[in-house]
């Protein structure tokens, strides 16, 4: 601005920047903690900001992409023994108050040297082993001049297999926990992804983008019949439109249901449970749609669609191949606000959808939170995934949203 | 090219409210004519071009063009071609794009469509610029685009939308000769709106005067004919105010005496005024309007005018060099319009002086009470 100002504006300046600096962290503030929730242990709403490496853990967004996660169960009260067989190789003894019930668990033989040549610091050496009801026999124990011996096996990780395939389950010592004779064992255990999120993430974008094309598809079209053709009851119709609009959909959810139940009878496909069925009732809220697109029509001159009518185009050809092109930039943010309403909508998927495979993101990611366990860690990685699809259809949108389109057709 | 007909024609928006915007419009364009449509704005001008190309449905009536009626003709199979006001080119398209559109689609063969478009921009002067957006293009090569996507298609009319209006002064003059060598070049029939009527005077073969529709008219078409004919013979006051800048000077009177080739009136400031007009249609005493235009009147050897002379006080002068303009505030006049007297030389008036000119009787046209053009017996000639 080359307007010469008075100095006071340095400190209005200063403070419209602090204001808005201060407005941006509020509303950044819920989308950092729930970034910082999905990277925290556990399922707690309240903690650091940002994690510390200690207290921060992946396991969320595993889940929430679909990876089993493995948790590390320390067994209480166990004690391990080294036994020496006779061929110079050692079995483990543990014996643990696992499950609530004492066992005994005995590995097969093992020699020191295999155990130093394939274990590392990540990779533990597997021994597979049974349980057994009986004490091993105490006469077997490892005299005091071995115990050194054992300790050195205990320098490479050790795991312990019991049972085959996927029942198996695998046990791990942990040198490091050790008290008195005993040391820490800890119990694998694997976690399957309990919901299918990026399942829910398919269908989600999916639907918002059959949605949004076919609003635009239905937008442009009535908002053409609305901004350049003359019939009757025009306005009130356009009026009805936005008034009924004002009504929330989910004042009608019971209608609904029971609407696209009965669709449901006739048309298979876009009945209850149906992605069919959710985006037709989607559909519907195009009436805000229709208001900016006919806005927008509005100010590019009708001359040109005369011109090419003279020059021998049909209605639709004019519309097609003058009005869109230059209708661009409305078209990217109608597309946009379609498709991120679509994403976060709901009350209506919640009553339309019914099986866990047919969910959209944002209606499925609830069922992280019921009233016994809230599951808030995986529920933010599935929360800040759901925001994904938004974030990329408004980069790729982003370059359609461009002035100027219209400028030099006509004379302005 | 074609003869365009237009029979009875009438136009009523809303036919709701019984108002006519056009109504009784009778024109008989021949071919190869270059028609001028002028009028103040809102007297319809505009409209019956858009009747004529189709953008408009005709109420009642008959459009004929080529003898065939088109009234219910879409405008892209009516033979014609538009240039907008506005220009309406298609942003989106380069030069040759929006040029060969209307080819496009009628699926031309590529050569040909090729062939056609780089014609046109032969004629007018467009050849650099075929491969930029109108973005890129100043006023006037904007104006030249729209009137080669016209002439790419061959239309046997041309219809022309006060095209010049957008173009600054320099600009218009120059397009104006441009439009007129591109008549003589396609010989095509032309019809052209304009409310300028500089462009009217110096293009048309024939000026089309439309006045907005009074609730009582039988039409609002006021006349129909060749410039001059306009200037020298208008049929009525609004014709005469019409055409001619600076405008007529209407001076309320009655008629004195009367015969077959000049009528004496005198004005209600009691100067007596004769006439070179036929008013034998009229009798002694009735009330007339005499109309004398500003560059008629002398402003030397006064007393030798033979029509008579008026004296009033000078309101303003200007000097514009090549000309000058005294205005005068006459008793005679109506109320709220001056007096104005042109003159080749400078004068030396200031505001406030008694100011006389002469009248020469040839000069004067007598209009009666209800603005009807009394016959003009002899046309005026500047020595």
């Amino acid at each position: 601005m080359a307007i010469v100002q008075p100095k006071s504006l340095k400190y209005r300046k200063a403070a419209a920047h602090t204001f808005i600096l201060a407005f941006l962290c509020t509303i950044m503030f819920p989308l950092l903690m729930i970034v910082a929730i999905s990277f925290r242990q556990g399922n707690f709403s309240v903690g650091d900001i940002i994690p510390s490496a200690a207290t921060s853990t992946l396991d969320h967004w595993r889940l929430a992409l679909g990876f089993n996660v493995r948790q590390l169960n320390r067994v209480t009260g166990s004690t391990i023994d080294y036994v020496e067989t006779d061929d110079g190789k050692y079995q483990i003894l543990v014996r643990s108050e696992d499950d609530s019930s004492f066992r005994n668990y005995v590995t097969e033989p093992f020699s020191i040297s295999d155990v130093k040549a394939k274990a590392s610091a990540d990779v533990p050496y597997v021994v597979n082993c049974y349980t057994q009801t009986s004490d091993a026999e105490s006469a077997q124990f490892a005299d005091a001049s071995t115990a050194k011996e054992n300790n050195a096996v205990l320098e490479s990780v050790l795991a312990m297999k019991l049972g085959e395939g996927s029942d198996a389950v695998q046990y791990f010592i942990d040198k490091n926990d050790k008290e008195g004779t005993s040391y820490g064992i800890y119990k694998e255990k694997i976690i399957p992804p309990p919901f299918p999120v990026l399942l829910w993430l398919w269908n989600s974008i999916k639907v918002a983008f059959i949605t949004a094309f076919l609003i635009i598809c239905l937008s442009t079209t009535s908002a053409y019949a609305f901004a350049r053709m003359k019939f009757k009851g025009k306005t009130v119709i356009l009026n009805g439109m936005l008034i009924f609009q004002m009504f929330p959909a989910v004042l009608a959810l019971v209608a609904i249901y029971a609407l696209f139940d009965k669709i449901g009878e006739y048309i298979p496909w876009l009945g209850l449970n149906t992605h069919g069925g959710l985006i037709l009732s989607y559909m519907g809220g195009i009436a805000l749609h229709i208001w900016t697109i006919k806005g927008y029509f509005e100010t590019i001159d009708a001359s040109l669609e005369e011109a090419a009518a003279i020059d021998g185009a049909t209605p639709w050809q004019a519309f097609r191949l003058i009005l869109l092109p230059l209708s661009v930039p409305i078209l990217a943010v109608v597309f946009i606000l379609a498709f991120i309403s679509t994403i976060t909508e709901v009350p209506v998927a919640s009553v339309l959808l019914l099986d866990m495979n047919e969910l959209t993101l944002a209606v499925g990611s609830q069922q992280y939170l019921y009233p016994q366990n809230y599951l808030w860690g995986d529920f933010a990685a599935a929360a800040v995934l759901s925001g994904l699809p938004i974030t990329i259809v408004f980069l790729l949108a982003q370059r359609w949203l461009v002035g100027g389109l219209t400028a030099g057709g006509v004379k302005g | 090219m074609a003869e365009v007909l237009l029979s009875k024609v009438r136009k009523n928006y809303n036919p709701a409210i019984l108002k006519d915007t056009l109504r009784n419009i009778n024109l008989d364009i021949k071919d190869g004519d270059f028609i001028v449509f002028v009028g103040p704005s809102g007297c319809g001008k505009s409209t019956l071009l858009r009747m004529i190309a189709g953008l408009e449905d005709i109420t009642d009536g008959d459009l004929l063009i080529d003898g065939k009626r088109v009234n219910d003709v879409p405008p892209s199979e009516r033979n014609i071609g538009m240039v907008f006001q506005s220009y309406a080119l298609y942003p989106h398209m380069t030069v040759f794009d929006n040029m060969a559109f209307g080819l496009k689609l009628k699926h031309m063969d590529k050569k040909e469509i090729l062939r056609r478009v780089v014609q046109a921009a032969d004629v007018l002067g467009l050849e650099a610029f075929l491969e930029r957006k109108p973005k890129a293009l100043s006023g006037g090569q904007r104006q030249r685009v729209a009137i080669g996507r016209c002439i790419v298609q061959n239309p046997s009319v041309f219809l022309f939308d006060e095209p010049l209006s957008n173009l600054d002064a320099a600009l218009r003059v120059k397009m104006r000769l441009e439009i007129a060598k591109l008549h003589q070049e396609l010989n095509a029939t032309i019809i052209y709106v304009t409310h300028d009527q500089v462009e009217a005077m110096t293009l048309a073969d024939k000026i089309c005067v439309l006045s907005p529709l009074r609730p009582s008219a039988e039409s609002n078409l006021e006349q129909f004919g060749s410039p001059l004919e306009l200037y020298n013979h208008p049929v009525n006051l609004f014709v005469a105010g019409f055409i001619g800048s600076p405008k007529m000077n209407f001076l309320k009177g009655e008629i004195v005496s009367i015969s077959e080739e000049k009528c004496t009136v005198k004005l209600i400031t009691g100067e007596k005024v004769t006439a070179c007009v036929n008013a034998t249609r009229g009798k002694v005493g009735d009330s007339i309007i005499l109309g004398v235009r500003p560059e008629h009147l002398l402003t030397k050897n006064i007393d030798a005018a033979d029509g008579g002379k008026v004296t009033a006080k000078v309101i303003v002068t200007e000097n514009l060099g090549a000309e000058f303009y005294v205005y005068m505030d006459s008793g005679a006049s109506e109320v709220g319009s001056d007096f104005t007297v042109k003159s080749d030389s400078e004068l030396e008036v200031v505001a406030g002086d008694e100011f006389s000119v002469g009248i020469p009787a040839a000069a004067c046209y007598l209009f009666d009470a209800e603005g009807i053009a009394f016959p003009r017996t002899q046309v005026y000639k500047r020595s």
